[in-house]
């Protein structure tokens, strides 16, 4: 049995705008286990950057709590915190946006490192290059500005930033969905890469269903800030049991000619509900073909269907 | 089949603060009557640069198309043709959906203005038959509650649905070709197959042309009856989808499809990953343009661009060429 890095446990966030309460995150609890990859896939507005958001305390949760190696994270103590920190870090998906224009990649990097970690100019420089050489760039990128460098040379230098703490835990939301085809293979390697060198855990935020079979150990499904599955990975892609999971994979385009996916495909009408208007009963009913009328009334608990696969479901 | 539009020899620069950018280096092709051609490629291979040049929707005082360009409609040249006759043909005969449905939108104007001044820009009628029309419209594209939609703006509505408000609009006049540029790439899956689904539904319905610009490869099996792949603003391999997809021809082509994780690979299988970055197009490129990321690159390639054949521009193609097999490393694991 592998150890226990967080828990989470009915972690809920919910968002005030103006009179509409939008709830991002409506009670989700899963554990991740140290050096796995668990992913979270779901659409646009479905909770997956809240749920890792407030996981790393950016967000204050509005109820819930997230244990880290046992500890409740709101009773840490302030060195506690700073050491929290350091050690789970984030990739960003938007690597134009995540990076400060006025700063060098060598300062990017260096930022954290000063903060964390007493050391010489000379050992940090040091650093900053090996560091460079590591994500697959040259020891002469540190001196040059984000604008400088390509889609693909960004999100190297993102996730060098994040190394540089040395993290036991990262959060990639997104980290490939800015990025050309050719350049996201070339980032997946790298980030299977580190994984495998150094016994990182990573929560893996994508829409990217093809690219989270491959790299996760097990998946999480999000709606409306809800999970409505969670399985091991093989388990949950041969055998998904949530009518959404279900129309989620057949929207898959398939890479094989004559392939007739888009018609053979489960057809969901229309399109997610505003969070801030959440229907009664399953979330997930008033586009469900299969809805009934307890669907409608009562939400599903996430039950155990055998072998760890959990789905929210009334239909069996 | 006969060709409704043919692109001929198009090459279009554009004057940067630092130096000229060829986007497009002398790309001819044909779209033929009722077919979905798929354009495919990475940002800045030249794909959306080449859709806009045939409607001329370039912006004059940076992009520069050449001279030996033409774009053949009906035995019109549209890249000459006097401006009044060319609005004749855009938006009623050939028009456009774009990728950021949001951004194409008027935020001032509710839907149904919208579409009714589409409408009666290319036909003499009236208001309410226009509204009626409008109406029609948002019906064909599948939209719920029509009459109430005419009277939203577009921020009340999701992105899906404001991209159906796009092809409706598109749709106004039953235009002969709809060239869409990466009309799913915004939206989420669920929601990019149902808007795919529509299209070609309404291609067969309107019996009409369609030219997919799009950056994943994956998106058009199924989808497309031709691919053609562009890299550094030359079209390097076309042909039908079967074709491309089962036999692909050039290295670049082979690359992007062993690139895309599939269902069959194990669990943090390395992925067939392409080193480096497309070419700066600011040089003149005088061998291949993928020579420097080609694992296969002869000495020849990087001196000459070899020309086209059996739709594939690659010294490989060539007789006395050494035998590769362009997927290895990827057909045993």
């Amino acid at each position: 049995m592998r150890e226990t890095l967080f828990q989470i446990q009915d972690l809920t966030k919910h968002f005030i705008s103006g009179k509409n309460t939008v709830r991002a995150l409506d009670g989700v609890s899963f554990d991740i286990n140290k050096g796995e990859t668990l992913s979270l896939v779901g659409e646009s507005g479905c909770g997956k950057t809240t749920c890792a958001r407030t996981l790393l305390g950016v967000y204050e949760p509005t109820e819930g709590s997230v244990l880290w190696n046992g500890q409740d994270t709101k009773s840490l103590t302030r060195a506690q915190r700073t050491d929290f920190r350091r050690r789970n870090q984030m990739i960003f998906q938007d690597p134009y946006a995540s990076l400060d224009p006025r700063m060098t990649v060598a300062e990017i990097m260096e930022e954290g490192r000063r903060r964390h970690f007493s050391e010489t100019a000379a050992e940090r420089r040091k650093l900053v290059k090996q560091l460079l050489e590591t994500v697959g760039l040259t020891a002469e990128f540190a001196a040059r500005f984000p604008h400088e460098l390509s889609g693909g040379q960004r999100q190297r230098v993102g996730i060098a930033r994040a190394l540089a703490l040395e993290p036991e835990f990262l959060a990639c939301d997104e980290p490939i969905a800015a990025l050309d085809v050719s350049i996201q293979a070339q980032i997946l390697n790298l980030l299977m890469r580190l994984q495998r060198e150094r016994g990182l855990t990573y929560l893996m935020i994508s829409h990217d269903l093809t690219m989270v079979r491959l790299v996760s150990d097990r998946v999480a499904v999000l709606y409306l800030g809800s999970i409505v599955e969670l399985s091991d990975t093989e388990e949950l892609y041969s055998n998904p049991m949530h009518p959404y999971t279900k129309a989620l994979f057949s929207a898959i385009p398939k890479v094989e000619p004559d392939s007739n996916w888009l018609n053979a495909r489960v057809q969901l009408t229309g399109e997610v509900p505003d969070p801030a208007h959440v229907p009664a009963g399953c979330k997930f009913a008033p586009r469900c073909p299969y809805a009934t009328e307890k669907c409608r009334q009562k939400v599903p608990p996430l039950t155990d269907r055998g072998k760890g696969h959990l789905a929210a479901c009334w239909q069996k | 089949m006969r060709e409704l539009l043919t692109v001929k020899n198009l090459s279009v620069t554009f004057s940067a603060y630092h130096g000229e950018v060829k986007a497009v280096r002398d790309v001819s092709f044909p779209v033929y009557e009722g077919e979905t051609l798929a354009m495919v490629g990475e940002s800045g291979c030249g794909k959306s640069v080449t859709a806009k040049a045939i409607l001329r929707l370039l912006d004059h005082s940076s992009a520069k198309v050449s001279s030996a360009s033409a774009v053949l409609y009906k035995g019109k040249n549209l890249l000459t043709l006097p401006k009044r006759e060319l609005n004749r043909i855009r938006g009623s005969e050939i028009s456009m959906v774009f990728q950021d449905a949001m951004a194409s939108l008027n935020p001032t104007m509710t839907v149904g203005n919208q579409i009714m001044e589409t409408v009666r820009a290319h036909q003499a009628v009236g208001k309410r038959e226009a509204a009626k029309k409008a109406c029609e419209l948002l019906a064909l594209v599948e939209l719920p509650d029509p009459e109430g939609l005419l009277k939203r703006y577009p921020h009340e509505l999701s992105g899906g649905q404001r991209q159906r408000v796009m092809i409706a609009m598109a749709l106004s006049c039953d235009p002969k070709l709809l060239i869409a540029d990466e009309p799913t790439t915004a939206l989420d899956v669920t929601v990019q197959a149902q808007i795919l689904g529509l299209l070609l539904k309404l291609q067969k319905k309107l019996n009409m042309s369609v030219l997919l610009i799009t950056h994943d490869l994956g998106l058009v099996a199924g989808v497309a009856d031709r691919v053609q792949v562009m890299y550094a603003g030359q079209i390097i391999e076309r042909g039908t989808t079967r074709e491309i997809f089962q036999a692909p021809k050039h290295p670049y082509t082979a690359a992007l499809l062993t690139a895309i994780p599939r269902r069959n690979m194990e669990r943090r299988q390395p992925l067939t990953a392409l080193p480096g970055t497309p070419p700066d197009l600011r040089l003149e490129l005088n061998g291949c343009p993928f020579a420097a990321r080609c694992r296969f690159a002869m000495p020849i390639c990087k001196k000459q661009m070899p020309e086209e054949t059996e739709g594939c521009r690659c010294w490989l193609r060539h007789p006395m060429a050494p035998k590769v097999d362009l997927m290895e490393g990827d057909r045993d694991a």
